[in-house]
């Protein structure tokens, strides 16, 4: 193996794709899953090529790791399909208690173990769209974050990566940050392969390691005995009359085309909020108590964690509070 | 009267009784060592997939009317009649050359008399027959240029030297007359007439001019009979051969893979991996270019030509480095299936509908090739066009070509009250409905206008609901035979556990794989298509078509249902039933249907050249029918689309199913 050989962990989730009648269980506050078809999370699929193309330009192993009940396999026999070398398998009944948080903290005990230089992550999955558990995994992990990559450089002999990060309508940002990192990868990062005939015949013959995550009956890892995330109420999205704007007709081409690049009409009502991490975080806070979003009495930070206990829990940015 | 006979090897010095049989060494020598490169070549290949050596008497009666008499070939003209005078007045030569032989070396005398008059007559009138069949070959291919005729070396040397052989005989004869004048000259009667020509010349020279016509007359013979195995001629061994090893499969179906599950690669990426049967079929092929003659994606612009991928491998796995190192695509060039020499953009472009393979008059099979190669670049590179990648992955997750999944499945049928199949026996037909008819929207009134129809017709059947999956015949036919026998066992396991005996659907792609294919995975089923039982049903009074439809109708035969299955009488007979209607046969139809460009795929493909459909479409339209009846939802569409995008016409005739139609009546 190469010098600038990359150990490269990747974390993925099987997610439901809804094909059929959207209906929400009463009970649960939750999506039906009679009609759900099982496959992974696509930005998930992304961040398996990634790491397959750093495997390809630098060396070094690929492994995959997923929290999930027993179908989860499928997710992971794809993978070992596409090219990785080693599928371990957190076997945990689906429950909807499971919370980035949770998954997170079980995931960064499973990572402690092993050897990476690099975790790749999918930035969001595509089910309930949460986008944390990359994120948390970092922070129990104290290693830097950089979420929604569309572009990694991989700079190994220097421990360090410049990475393209995807800000929407076309701009990016580009940062660089030192190596072992967490990335979490869009799925506008590149175009996955197509398993080959060998890739599936390697994938039926491996082994996946299975881990056997909780005993029967032991609670899922929380903060002071609550669940991190809970679903109080579910609303359908509120229907505004969408106005469509038009540059202004008497304006010069140049005019109308500056416009519509900067924005045109669609530009949302609100504030910005800039500074470090922690002025951002307050800001945020302070938005969602104003806005009435969050039970004042859950938001006083640093709690401990039952699991993955590194001694620090994820910052207030997009914690668990 | 007077002894007739002639004295063989007269006016040729001794060395002309020796010097042949020399030749003759070096001629089975290099015949020989041409014929073993070839078979060494074909040994290269990979084992075929299915017996080539069953049922020995229809193969001997095959190569009997196929190969020696010659029966496909003459179905064209003037290809026919010309290859026929060719191949008559060669053979007749090369006998009447050995019964020479055989008087001049076994000492018996056999050419005296009657017998040598009509022997004469018969040498004359074929020689006639092979210069002006060589004449007409070679003023087609370059002066009529007919499309597929090709002008290359390859194709012109070998009639130059037959017709080099033919004419220095005749030449030889007139010397000989001109010199001798024998008193059978008459009945020589070619020879006979350019004799005069050398009155005037002293009989020395004429002697000296013969004996040079003489030995060139020799040495193209020789050269002639030497490049049989080497060039083009080497279909005039191989395919008699490629004939009595003919596939005996329905036309539409592909080899089975019985060691597909031990395998860890697939489809021909390199010369080897093609069987040896594909490799002979390079041989046998005659470059006649009736293929590419037949072929919808020649015919629209695009680059494919069967004949042309045939000419293709064959040259590229004249050299092995090519095999080994033939790299990608240089600037400016056009993709290439690295060593094989065939462009990927024309492996994409194929609809496999089996024109070319019905049509070659060697048995070549083309669509077997191009799904080889189509496998390699799927299963093998995992390099192809990514329209297909997102059909392959709906099909992996939902199971179904257009990702709705099975929970919509039975959408189409609501309202219809139709019974799902559950335990054993309890139904006589299983209506297997196909993703089409369950999804598609407009195929969704096709699906809904057979059930009304059987249950109009009062037979118990039942549908499998969301556990029916698709067939896997796109993904068979784009080379990803995994995905296809993934579905495919599923399906088997499901039919199987229903005990389903008998199928009905209104999908010939579906049917071609139920029926022809499943059986290679285990799955034994009666299949029919709708038009087979829709047609039972009218006879038996099961259903009555009481209104009358007075409407002009022309039926476009879908491939998977006409040309690969043999399905053409029933569709029709079922339209003649319904009263009023008149049938309007289509100028291509029956096996000479055109493809409707949705096949092998095709559907979820980028089209390059114009576009198929239309052109069938524009076909169907100069009959000015009332409706384009079909029998395939794929041919359905594709047409309907057709019809409206073809320009310049004026009143558009509806594309129906033919469940639709018969509906209508009822």
């Amino acid at each position: 193996m190469r010098g600038d050989a990359m150990k490269v962990i990747v974390c993925v989730k099987q997610v439901p794709i809804l094909t059929a009648r959207a209906a929400i269980d009463p009970a649960t506050n939750r999506l039906l899953p009679v009609d759900w078809i099982y496959t992974l999370n696509p930005h998930d699929e992304a961040a398996v090529e990634e790491s397959l193309r750093i495997r390809e330009e630098h060396g070094g192993k690929v492994t995959v790791l997923t929290l999930g009940p027993a179908r989860a396999e499928e997710a992971l026999r794809w993978c070992l399909a596409m090219g990785v070398d080693e599928a371990i398998h957190v076997v945990e009944e689906a429950s909807p208690d499971w919370s980035p948080f949770a998954v997170s903290s079980v995931l960064a005990d499973v990572i402690r173990g092993l050897e990476y230089d690099l975790l790749l992550f999918g930035k969001v999955a595509i089910d309930d769209g949460m986008g944390q558990t990359g994120t948390f995994v970092a922070e129990w992990m104290d290693l830097p974050v950089v979420t929604g990559v569309v572009r990694v450089e991989l700079h190994p002999g220097e421990r360090r990566a410049v990475l393209h990060r995807s800000l929407g309508k076309g701009d990016r940002e580009v940062v660089e940050c030192p190596l072992p990192a967490v990335f979490t990868m869009d799925m506008q990062a590149n175009r996955p392969r197509y398993p080959t005939l060998g890739g599936r015949r390697t994938a039926e013959r491996r082994e996946i390691r299975t881990i056997h995550g909780r005993k029967e009956g032991e609670a899922l890892p929380c903060r002071d005995g609550i669940p991190a995330v809970e679903i109080l109420r579910r609303t359908p999205p509120k229907i505004r009359p969408k106005k469509i704007l038009a540059p202004d007709e008497n304006e010069s081409a140049a005019g109308r085309m500056q416009w519509i690049l900067s924005g045109g009409g669609t530009r949302k009502a609100g504030g910005r909020i800039t500074g470090d991490a922690g002025r951002l975080a307050e800001g945020i806070v302070a938005f969602l108590v104003e806005k009435n979003f969050l039970p004042t009495a859950r938001t006083d930070p640093g709690g401990s964690c039952t699991r993955g206990n590194s001694g620090r829990t994820p910052s207030g940015t997009c914690g668990p509070g | 009267m007077k002894s007739v006979g002639r004295e063989i090897l007269w006016n040729l010095p001794h060395p002309a009784t020796v010097a042949p049989y020399l030749l003759l060494g070096v001629l089975l020598l290099a015949f020989a060592m041409g014929i073993r490169a070839r078979v060494r070549f074909y040994r290269r290949g990979r084992p075929e997939g299915e017996n080539r050596l069953d049922r020995l008497r229809e193969r001997a009666g095959d190569l009997f009317r196929i190969g020696i008499c010659q029966r496909r070939v003459l179905e064209k003209t003037p290809g026919g009649p010309i290859h026929l005078a060719l191949y008559g007045s060669f053979i007749a030569l090369f006998s009447v050359t050995c019964l020479v032989a055989v008087e001049h070396d076994l000492g018996v005398k056999l050419l005296d008399g009657d017998f040598y008059i009509a022997f004469k007559l018969f040498a004359e009138t074929s020689g006639i027959f092979l210069v002006g069949g060589v004449g007409i070959a070679l003023a087609r291919r370059c002066i009529l240029r007919p499309a597929g005729a090709s002008r290359e070396w390859g194709d012109l040397l070998p009639l130059l030297l037959l017709g080099s052989v033919t004419l220095t005989g005749f030449l030889v004869e007139a010397l000989r007359i001109a010199v001798t004048h024998p008193a059978a000259a008459p009945y020589s009667y070619a020879a006979n007439a350019v004799a005069p020509l050398f009155a005037g010349v002293p009989v020395p020279d004429l002697l000296r001019l013969h004996r040079g016509v003489w030995w060139g007359h020799l040495l193209v013979a020789f050269v002639f009979l030497m490049s049989i195995p080497y060039g083009k001629m080497a279909h005039a061994l191989a395919s008699p051969a490629n004939i009595f090893l003919r596939s005996y499969r329905p036309a539409g179906t592909l080899q089975p893979i019985p060691d597909f599950d031990a395998r860890e690669t697939i489809g021909a990426g390199a010369i080897e991996a093609f069987s040896w049967k594909q490799l002979l079929d390079l041989d046998a092929c005659a470059r006649c270019g009736r293929c590419e003659e037949v072929c919808p994606a020649h015919a629209t612009g695009k680059t494919l030509s069967p004949q042309k991928m045939i000419r293709d491998l064959r040259s590229e796995s004249g050299s092995r480095e090519a095999n080994r190192l033939g790299g990608g695509a240089g600037e400016g060039e056009e993709p290439e299936i690295e060593g094989l020499g065939v462009r990927t953009a024309d492996v994409w472009a194929c609809t496999t509908c089996g024109h070319c393979v019905t049509s070659c008059p060697m048995m070549v099979e083309h669509v077997e090739k191009v799904v080889d190669m189509r496998r390699h670049l799927v299963l093998g590179k995992s390099d192809f066009p990514p329209e297909l990648e997102q059909m392959f992955r709906k099909l992996e997750v939902c199971s179904d070509p257009w990702g709705f999944g099975p929970a919509r499945r039975t959408e189409w049928a609501a309202g219809l009250d139709l019974k799902e199949v559950g335990r054993k026996g309890s139904v006589d037909f299983v209506y297997w409905v196909g993703c089409a008819g369950a999804y598609e929207e407009r195929c969704r009134n096709v699906a809904v206008s057979l059930a009304r129809i059987l249950k109009k017709s009062g037979i118990r059947f039942g549908i499998l609901g969301p556990r029916e999956l698709c067939c896997g015949d796109f993904a068979r036919r784009t080379g990803n035979e995994y995905l296809f026998r993934r579905l495919a066992k599923k399906n088997i396991a499901v039919l199987e556990e229903y005990g389903v005996g008998k199928i009905v659907t209104p999908c010939p792609h579906c049917y071609n794989s139920l029926r022809n294919e499943y059986p290679a995975l285990g799955g034994r089923f009666e299949v029919l298509h709708h038009s087979e039982l829709i047609l039972d049903l009218m006879e038996s009074g099961g259903i009555r078509p009481r209104n009358a439809l007075e409407k002009t109708i022309s039926y476009h035969d879908p491939c998977y249902l006409g040309r690969a299955n043999g399905i053409f009488d029933p569709p029709r007979r079922v339209l003649s039933k319904i009263p009023g209607v008149r049938l309007a046969e289509a100028r291509r139809s029956r096996e000479n249907s055109f493809c409707c460009g949705a096949g092998g795929g095709c559907l979820w493909l980028p089209e390059q050249g114009s576009r198929i459909n239309e052109r069938r479409s524009s076909e169907l339209m100069d009959l000015e029918p009332d409706i384009v009846a079909t029998a395939c939802p794929h041919c359905m569409y594709m047409l309907e689309d057709g019809m409206v995008s073809a320009k310049g016409r004026g009143r558009i005739p509806e594309s129906l199913d033919l469940a639709e139609i018969v509906l209508r009546s009822m």
